[in-house]
Formats: structure tokens, sequence, C-alpha cells
């Protein structure tokens, strides 16, 4: 497998590097809060401070010092409120301490018109420095890339700003620059759209800037990569309004994970490795960093929750035999050999207390009543169960006073279900959300409605599926739920067959669509049985699901795309020059025996557990790597808290 | 009109709040549009909470302002104040089984069996 992960790390760290040692001397480093955890992945601060950084600052805090001449701004450049608190802590410096500063400022990914404007007009422009810093993917893990724009989602859908589908656009044409375009471009969704377009303009644009200085960026497809799968967010909210049942998914609902870190209690977790005497502060939050160099969590991330318990108890089994075997008698090479065990041993001893913990704590979320309520009634919903027997359901979690985020997950989950909720029952709930949590929340409930996730219901969306037009305004998740199989009945938790193990019994729709394209052959074992596949796959060679299937795009597949939201793609891209692509291919012949990448791009952002579903995807395709690309990881609490209104009535001087 | 209910929440007393409120209201008020009807029922029912909760606050001796009406409601039925909280159930047309449940829970934290035996 291409290892982008380890190429795009070096390649960040080196450009911040290079920046940093542009700068002169010592300096001072400031750097605005989403910033500062996306760059711990990357590079330590004890790298940044063998390139000179002497403290560093965080943007939000306004407690800059004047210790060093040269103070380095690092921000991100898309929003103009960083670029004016920028302005205004330069000024202040500069009217506060008697030497004379060097302000540099880094914008990733790179320079916008607006935060040049807000320097020219604060009247900086001309003391500053300003520079690109092109902060394009992340690594999150070996096959995870996220654009890490944490408001991708908001932007995207609230605000309709496409902002971050051009960021994402030249992101993907680094990864064309480095490895040769992407043969192929299927995508599904509006958004998904606006970027395929994006990405043939720019490469029409670069081809022209370039003709004379014979481009880097390749002309020739990609010996490595397959396809480009682009998915827009919206059309599938659903999925992400479920709760995620996997260990990875469900550490991100309930405790957060950012930027590959969570904080957690050190009663639960044990204090850091170092300060094992330390009991006093027992409160004390302690950040954990979990990845894949963490070989036991990495068993354990994509696993359902329900058979975590199991999993670490035989982990725990083992090791135990494990340290138990130097009490036997050794030879002096098994002994030498134990010994250089012991500190592998050692870490993952650790690692398992560690993940005892919180599974343990998770399990008493898990035993939570309220939480059971609630999968129970996503589970009915996602099984198409009427929705006018939950409503009694999410009354009384009302009037518990359940946290607004999980009810208005629940009443938009049942929104998308099932293409809206009556005008009625819609009336009814609003008035009791408005009661019950503030009326400040008006301006939620019409967040929500503007984002197209609670909606009344208009009666001809499940009159006609497969109508002739070729766009629906939703997905039709009644249709799809036959046609591709959302529900699994059977699924094997322990050892997953299919993707609806991450859901306990609901797969995806995100990830079928991934499908359709990938495991054709998988999904019509399904459907051969009912009416609808039956016709669509007679148009299917009973061949091998190979190379020569993802050839076809969605072919066989597309009523059922017909009945998800959003405009269906599927362009090839053609090397510049015939005569070349030929010779390549020539000379090339033997690559194609190799494995070849597929990347999947979520627009607006994955979950984890369809990140699991993703690797499981992998796991049975033994032909190909698949390279997941995000804009961000989500959850359904980040979801509806873009609609949130935070303020209320009250806070007056009496 | 949101942008007014915006301005509404952030503005520094309850009085500009509710001349605020009133703007929001009647920038609607000629929309016929079925959304914009329930939406004015909303904000109508906004200013009669904020100047309930004056009032309450004025008589009693505790700031309810801000609360949603269900905490308020809990708020009252947890001082003894249940005549109030019924008069206001009343007022805002709160289903008997939501009101039955704050009821419950408003009385079991103020740990006041008699009243819970009335149930």
């Amino acid at each position: 497998m291409l290892n982008y992960a380890d190429q795009i790390k070096e390649k960040v760290r080196k450009d911040l590097l290079n920046l940093l040692e542009g700068v002169r001397g010592k300096k001072n480093l400031v750097v605005d809060e989403d910033l500062a955890g996306p760059l711990g992945l990357v590079s330590k601060y004890s790298t940044l401070q063998q390139y000179g950084v002497d403290k560093v600052f965080f943007l939000e805090r306004k407690n800059i010092d004047a210790s060093q001449k040269n103070v380095v701004f690092l921000s991100r450049g898309e929003s103009a409120d960083r670029a004016l608190a920028i302005a205004e802590q330069i000024k202040r410096l500069q009217q506060e301490s008697q030497i004379e500063h060097e302000f540099s400022v880094f914008i990733a990914p790179r320079r916008t018109l607006v935060a040049n404007k807000i320097f020219e007009e604060a009247g900086v422009l001309g003391d500053i420095s300003v520079e690109e810093f092109p902060l394009y993917f992340l690594p999150m893990d070996v096959d995870v890339l996220s654009l890490e724009l944490e408001h991708s989602f908001a932007d995207l859908f609230l605000h309709r700003d496409p902002t971050c589908i051009y960021t994402a656009a030249r992101a993907l044409m680094l990864v064309q620059q480095k490895h040769g375009l992407f043969p192929r471009i299927i995508g599904k969704g509006d958004g998904a759209h606006r970027l395929m377009e994006m990405l043939f303009r720019m490469r029409t644009e670069a081809s022209v800037d370039d003709k004379s200085t014979k481009s880097t960026l390749g002309t020739l497809p990609s010996a490595v990569i397959e396809s480009l799968i682009i998915i827009d967010r919206d059309v599938d909210f659903g999925t992400v309004l479920l709760t995620q049942l996997t260990y990875d998914g469900l550490l991100d609902e309930v405790l957060g994970i950012k930027d590959n870190q969570i904080e957690a209690d050190t009663a639960i977790v044990g204090p850091p490795p170092g300060q094992q005497n330390a009991t006093t502060q027992s409160a004390l939050k302690r950040k954990l960093t979990i990845d894949s160099s963490d070989k036991l969590y990495e068993q354990l991330r994509d696993a359902n929750f329900a058979v975590i318990g199991p999993l670490l108890n035989k982990v725990a089994r083992r090791l135990q035999t494990d340290m138990q075997n130097r009490h036997s008698n050794m030879t002096t090479a098994e002994l030498r050999q134990f010994v250089n065990n012991l500190p592998g041993l050692q870490a993952e001893q650790q690692s398992l207390k560690v993940h005892t913990g919180l599974a343990e704590d998770m399990m008493k979320f898990t035993r939570n009543t309220t939480f059971t309520r609630v999968l129970e009634i996503q589970q009915n919903l996602a099984a198409g169960v009427d929705p006018s027997t939950q409503h009694d359901a999410i009354e009384e979690l009302i009037a518990k006073d359940t946290p607004l985020l999980t009810v208005l997950r629940l009443l938009c989950l049942e929104s998308c279900f099932f293409g809206g909720l009556k005008a009625k029952d819609l009336e009814h709930f609003k008035t009791l959300i408005l009661q019950a949590y503030g009326y400040q929340h008006i301006l939620t409930l019409d967040a929500l409605e503007r984002m197209q996730l609670l909606f009344v219901r208009t009666g001809n969306i499940f009159s006609n599926a497969t109508s002739q037009a070729t766009t629906v305004s939703k997905t039709n998740y009644n249709y799809l739920r036959k046609t591709l199989r959302l529900l699994v009945d059977e699924v094997n938790e322990s050892e997953p067959n299919d993707i609806a193990y991450v859901y306990s019994g609901y797969a995806p729709l995100s990830v079928r669509l991934v499908q359709c394209v990938l495991q054709k052959q998988y999904l019509l074992s399904f459907t051969k049985s009912s009416s609808s596949g039956s016709s669509s796959s007679k148009s299917q060679p009973p061949s091998t699901p190979g190379i020569s299937s993802a050839a076809h795009g969605w072919q066989g597949f597309e009523d059922a795309l017909k009945a998800a939201k959003g405009q269906t793609f599927n362009k090839i891209q053609k090397g510049a020059d015939e005569a070349v692509t030929k010779a390549r291919a020539v000379l090339g012949g033997g690559g194609t025996g190799g494995k070849k990448t597929v990347v999947v791009f979520f627009v607006g952002g994955i979950t984890r557990a369809e990140i699991a579903a993703l690797r499981l995807l992998e796991r049975d395709n033994p032909i190909r790597d698949i390279l997941i690309c995000t804009t961000s990881i989500i959850t359904g609490n980040k979801m509806i808290d873009a609609a949130l209104e935070a303020r209320t009535f009250g806070g007056y001087g009496e | 009109s949101n942008l007014l209910l915006s301005d509404a929440l952030s503005s520094p007393s309850l009085s500009t709040a509710i001349d605020k409120l009133k703007l929001s209201h009647r920038t609607l008020a000629e929309s016929k549009d079925p959304s914009a009807v329930i939406h004015q029922k909303h904000l109508v029912e906004t200013q009669q909470l904020l100047k309930a909760q004056e009032s309450l606050a004025r008589d009693l001796d505790t700031s309810y302002i801000g609360l949603s009406l269900n905490e308020t409601l809990n708020r009252l039925i947890r001082n003894g104040y249940s005549k109030r909280a019924t008069k206001l159930q009343s007022d805002f047309h709160v289903p008997e089984k939501i009101y039955a449940w704050i009821r419950l829970r408003a009385l079991v934290s103020a740990r006041n069996f008699g009243e819970l035996e009335e149930l």
C-alpha cells in the first residue's frame, strides 16, 4: 500500500519547519486553537524548539508577551475573525512594547482576500510578512486523511459556504500532482458534483499555466490509484444521526475525540505514566492519544461495542500467560528473547489498563436507561416502523429533560428516514421543545430546517420512488432500505461479515453506495431475491468482481441511486496526450497486477463507524486498498450542535 | 425576524429584549404563510413567558428569568408554589402528561412526599 499518511505527515512537517526557519533567530509562536491539535499530529514541541521557537501561545488567549523580537502567527485563513484577532494582537504589541517587533503571519492553507483586506484596514499589512502554509490533508491514521475543518459541516449545510469544497479540491489536486490523475471520478450528491467540476477546472487551469514548463502535474492517469469516489454528506444524513456502536465511534460520541486525542478522568484511565505517585489530584483530566500506534487499540477500535468486553478479556489472559512464562524453565536464549519483549509487553499492559477503564466507563453510559431508550427508538426508526408509534417515547424523553441534542437528533432522524414529519406532529414537537428548553431555540429549529434536517413531510415523497427525474430533493430511505438492504437482521458482531455490524443491524447508506461501486457482486447477491434487484442483476455479467466491475462505475444500481438525493456522476479523466498514455501502458504493463488504491472522499464529514465499515470493505476486497479522505470527522451531536443556539434569555442585570 | 430575535437574545436588559421580540413579531405580522403564523405564535409566547417570569421574580424574590417554561414550572413546584405553576400550565397549554412528569420530578427533588401521595 502506498503510504500516503506518512508522506503527507512528512510534507506538512517540512513545510512548517521551512517556514519557521525562514524567520531568523528566536521567536514566539502564536497558534490558533483550531490548529494546535492538528499540528500536534505532525510535530512535537521539542522539534519546534530546535527551530528557534521560544514560547507557544494561543491566539484566543490574547496573552502574547514581548519577550522575543520575532513573533510568528500561525492561523487558518478562511475566517475573518482570526485575521481580526491577529491584527488586534499585532497592534497591541506594537503599542505596549519598547522593542521593534518583527511579525510574520503564516496562513493555512492559503492567503485569502479577506485576510489581506483586514490587515490592510487595520494598518498592519506593511509591518508584517504574510506567508502561506499549505496545510491540507492531515493524517488521522494510516488510511484516514482529514482536512480537519471542524466547521465544515456547518459551513456547507447551514451557511451554504462552499469554501471547504474548494479547499478539498486543492487538497485532492496535490494528491493528483503526486500520483497522477484519478483515472475515474465517481460521485453522488450535489456537493460532490461541485467538487468534481472544480477538480476538472483546476486541471485545465494548471495545464494552461504550466504549458511552457512541462508541468509536474501528471498529465497521465495514475497507475496506482484506481478511482476517486466522492460521497456528499447530505445524501445520507440519517446515518450520522444514529448512535455509532463501534468502540471508536462510541468513544467519540461519549467523550469526544479531537485530533486523535481524548480527555478522560485519571480516575478511569489511571494517571499518566511517570506520575504514578501524584494521586492527590484525582479529578484531573488526562489527554490520551489514541491511534494505530497503540496495537491494542488498533484491534479494538472497529469492533462492535458489544464484543469489547470479551476481547479485552482475551488480551488480558494472553498477556498474563506471557508474563507467567518467565517462571517456567527457559534456556538462556529464550530468556534473552523474553527480556527483549518485555518493554512491548509492559506497554501493552499499560494500554490494556487504559482501555479497560474506558470500556467500563462507557459501559456505565450504555447501561443508562435513557441510552437504551434512545437506542431503541433509533433502531425502530431505522427499521422503518411507523414513526408515530415512537412519538410517545420521544415526548417522554422531553418531559424528563433529556439533553436537547438527544431529542433533536431523534426528531431529525425521523425526518430523514421518513421524508419529513407530519405537519401537525412537527408543530406539536416544536411547541414542546420550546417550552421545555426555552424559546431561544426558535433559532435552533429554524437552522435545522435550513439544513434540511427537520422538515414537514410533503405527500409525494413515497409515491413514486424511481420517477423520471434524475435527482430527487430528498433521499428516500424507505425505498433504499429494500434495494440496498440497509437492514441486516442477523449481524455477527464478533466476526463481522457485513458492514451493518457498525450500527448493530443497520448498514450505513453512504458506505453501501461505495459498495455499489466496489462490491457489486456482494450487494447483488442480496438483492437478487427482491423484484427490483433482479432486473438490474441481469445487466451485470456474472464475472468475478474485479477491476472490470469497477470500470462500470455505478452500473447496476442506477435505480437505487435515483432514490438518493443529489446528482450522480461518473467521469473518466484521460491523459492529455493519448500517445503518451499508450506508451506508458506499454511500459508499465506489469503495474496492473499490484494493489490499486481507491480514494473515498466524504464531503461534509464522516463518522468513525463509517470508517470502520470502510475498513471492513477493504478487508474483504483483496485487490484494492481504500484511502479514506474527509473534510472532518463528525458525530450526530456535532451535526446538531452546529444549529444549536447557545444563548438564553437571562443574564440581565437585575 | 430571526435577526431581531438574535438581537433580542444578546440585548442587555429585559425590557429591550421584549421590545426586540415585538419588532420581530411585527415583521412577520403581514405574512400569511403557515410557517410564519406558527413562528408568530411562538414569538408571542416568548414574550408572555418573559413577562410572567418578570412578575414572578418580583413577587417571589427568586430569579426565574431565562429559564425555559418547564424549568420555571419545576422550580415553582419545588419551592412550593403549586398554584402559580398550575396557572402557568393552563396559560401555556402544557400537555397534562408533560406536566405530570414535571410535577413528579419536582416534588421528588423537593422531597415533598405529602403532595406526592396526592398524585
